[in-house]
């Protein structure tokens, strides 16, 4: 090998190395020297194509790697979104009047629904500027959401914590498997600091991702406590075409009420659609499962509305109505 | 600050494994340690053995009364377990000592770390590692492998670690995903296996992991027997001496047909005009390269697709830090000077 190869080869470790201490620099908001033109044109990146989705009219579906646009007839099956693009607002104040129970209404079996507030204890997940822990908001919001279904819909409710303590994503797997889930749902605050991006997005369990899905994986994936082998098992196991499918038709459900309730409140928010990433966490889980990105806590004006009880609370809100629409629509 | 590039710059290269670590350094000096870290129960303990903190062969020996950690299980550090990675950090603190630094010497380190502990928490390492080091650059075990034997293109190296058994395939770049495969059927899994079958031949012997490591160390080997396996384990009590060739045997030639796979796998996605040249340039690393024998049945169970030659490499112990060490001294001062 001559020494220009070697020396190319040198370069490529030298510059993978530094963006593993970049991308640890992200993870720590006060640390710094993380230099910005990496994170503007990944923002950029990212946030011109939540414009060109938002241009193509609807929550676009991204399930393929990067460079193929999003086709909606192509990547979505027919016959089960097609409900989803109403833009008419759900009105459930009315129902939650009834006498009988929604679940009853809608002849569903009685369900339960595993809530996962993301982070938590000795992980803090991200952080605002202001100093409000990712941890604390997801927790709030997930007790909000779990309080709603169970008392105006007699769903069952278990939420995977329910106090300020760490558990990794195999305890909360586990968990929600031994809790025969019908249903997964993450609650997790995104975290983009050096652009005042707002925006929306909810994923799915996929096999297919695009690289910044993948990455936000990766980083998500950190406290998983799985092994190699075990997780080989769990990608093998998945031929249940069932689950994915189910698990898209309620990211959009998720998404599609986040979206269409905030935009009420704020029209700035970016929709940053439904996509499929490889979360170890919606892997290790049995049932349809998501997770949902609610906001972004790097953005000031955001974090400050998440700080307030009110906003978390109409938060739980639009996720009740995603996840009850969802329901509704296995009916039809 | 541009690190000043005088006397006082040592290079060094670091090989973590799951079941050894070892430390080669610019400066000549070189060391291992069997990766194994403890800390005192208690109090009784510390005074004991007079000491806060013990590493390798020592702490094994103490073992029952030390709080143990083998950070690198499974070829992986577990983010959040914070024993874990302080037993790292406290692992590459112990090596760097071994070769004297001196306390005015800046410390530039390569690390080179089983793939799969690359894969899954960059960050974590980075940060276990980096606290005694200047600078610090980490990369893949088989790849500083590679590095050091110069094999850059064209080739497959094979480290068969304790945690798990890593394929890299190289092509004068840096290997990127595509280009390995890992299996969690390293030498730990092997002891499993001899136990749970040592157990089920001789259930009046009392086998533990630690002996059957050793067993394994010594006498492991797969194909024909060119001698006897024997070895000593206590019969209710009593010492006596075993013959375990045939289950050795077994357990041993059960990672060939994986590895076999898993070495087609990656040659079959390669360059075609290439193919054939990587199949003589196979390079077995990390301590189950030591299994006897292996080397002529990979190459063998592989005939049927063409001409196989699978090298055994020289000094498994320090082939992944003496290359890393290679990397560290060749690495650019500029960008050294960036990290």
């Amino acid at each position: 090998m001559t020494g220009e190869d070697r020396g190319h080869i040198l370069r490529e470790v030298y510059e993978d190395n530094k963006r593993v201490t970049e991308r640890s620099w992200q993870r720590r908001p006060n640390g710094g020297g993380v230099p910005r033109w990496v994170l503007a044109i990944g923002i950029l990146a990212v946030v011109a194509f939540g414009i060109w989705i938002m241009d193509s009219g609807t929550a676009g579906e991204q399930a393929s790697t990067a460079g193929e646009p999003p086709s909606v007839s192509l990547a979505v099956p027919e016959d089960s979104i097609s409900g989803f693009e109403e833009n008419t607002p759900v009105d459930l104040s009315g129902l939650a009047d009834a006498d009988v129970a929604l679940s009853e209404l809608f002849d569903l079996t009685v369900r339960t629904v595993v809530i996962d507030a993301g982070h938590g204890g000795t992980d803090p997940g991200a952080s605002g500027s202001e100093g409000l822990q990712e941890k604390t908001i997801t927790l709030d919001v997930a007790s909000r959401l779990g309080r709603r279904l169970e008392s105006e819909h007699g769903l069952k409710v278990i939420q995977t914590r329910e106090t300020d303590e760490y558990l990794s994503l195999r305890e909360r797997a586990e968990l929600t498997n031994a809790s025969e889930a019908d249903l997964f749902v993450s609650i997790h605050v995104n975290y983009f600091p050096s652009e005042p991006v707002y925006a929306l997005e909810t994923f799915y369990f996929g096999a297919e991702a695009d690289g910044s899905a993948l990455r936000l994986a990766e980083l998500e994936n950190q406290n998983s406590d799985y092994s190699v082998a075990e997780f080989n098992r769990m990608i093998g196991s998945l031929g249940n075409q069932v689950k994915l499918q189910e698990s898209r038709r309620l990211a959009r459900a998720v998404q599609s009420s986040l979206l269409r309730n905030t935009r009420m409140l704020n029209e700035e928010v970016d929709d940053w659609g439904i996509k499929s990433a490889p979360f170890v966490v919606l892997i290790g889980v049995d049932a349809p499962s998501i997770l949902a990105e609610i906001g972004v806590i790097s953005n000031e004006d955001e974090e400050a509305r998440l700080a307030t009880p009110e906003y978390r609370e109409q938060l739980a809100l639009f996720l009740e109505e995603g996840v009850v629409n969802y329901l509704r629509s296995l009916n039809r | 600050m541009p690190p000043k590039k005088s006397n006082s710059t040592v290079y060094i290269g670091i090989d973590l494994g799951t079941s050894r670590s070892a430390i080669a350094a610019s400066n000549g000096k070189k060391d291992w340690v069997q990766s194994y870290v403890g800390w005192p129960r208690d109090f009784v303990s510390k005074k004991m053995l007079g000491k806060d903190i013990l590493f390798g062969e020592e702490a094994l020996e103490h073992r029952l009364s030390l709080n143990m950690s083998r950070p690198l299980e499974q070829g992986v550090i577990r983010d959040g377990t914070e024993r874990d990675e302080e037993a790292v950090r406290e692992l590459v603190h112990f090596l760097i000592e071994q070769i004297k630094p001196g306390s005015a010497t800046e410390v530039f380190a390569a690390v080179g770390v089983p793939a799969e502990a690359l894969r899954v928490n960059k960050i974590a390492i980075r940060d276990a590692v980096k606290e005694y080091a200047d600078r610090l650059m980490v990369v893949s075990e088989p790849f500083a492998v590679a590095y050091g034997l110069g094999t850059l293109n064209n080739s497959l190296i094979i480290d068969i670690g304790a945690g798990t058994v890593d394929f890299c395939i190289m092509h004068g770049t840096m290997p990127g995903e595509d280009d390995q495969r890992t299996l969690a059927l390293g030498g730990d899994y092997i002891d499993r296996q001899l136990l749970n079958l040592l157990n089920e031949n001789y259930p009046q012997a009392s086998f533990s992991e630690t002996m059957v490591r050793s067993y394994k160390e010594e006498k492991s080997f797969v194909g024909a027997a060119r001698s006897r396996a024997k070895v000593n384990a206590p019969v209710s009590g009593v010492s006596t001496t075993l013959d375990i060739t045939a289950e050795m045997q077994r357990v041993c030639e059960g990672i060939v047909a994986p590895m076999a796979e898993a070495v087609m796998d990656l040659i079959t996605r390669y360059e075609p005009d290439f193919q054939e040249e990587v199949k003589k340039n196979i390079y077995l690393a990390g301590g189950g390269s030591q299994i006897r024998g292996l080397d002529n049945m990979l190459a063998d169970s592989l005939k049927e697709y063409g001409a196989f030659k699978v090298n055994v490499i020289d000094d498994p112990l320090f082939a992944g830090a003496e290359g890393a060490l290679a990397l560290a001294k060749e690495m650019p001062d500029e960008y050294w000077e960036d990290m």
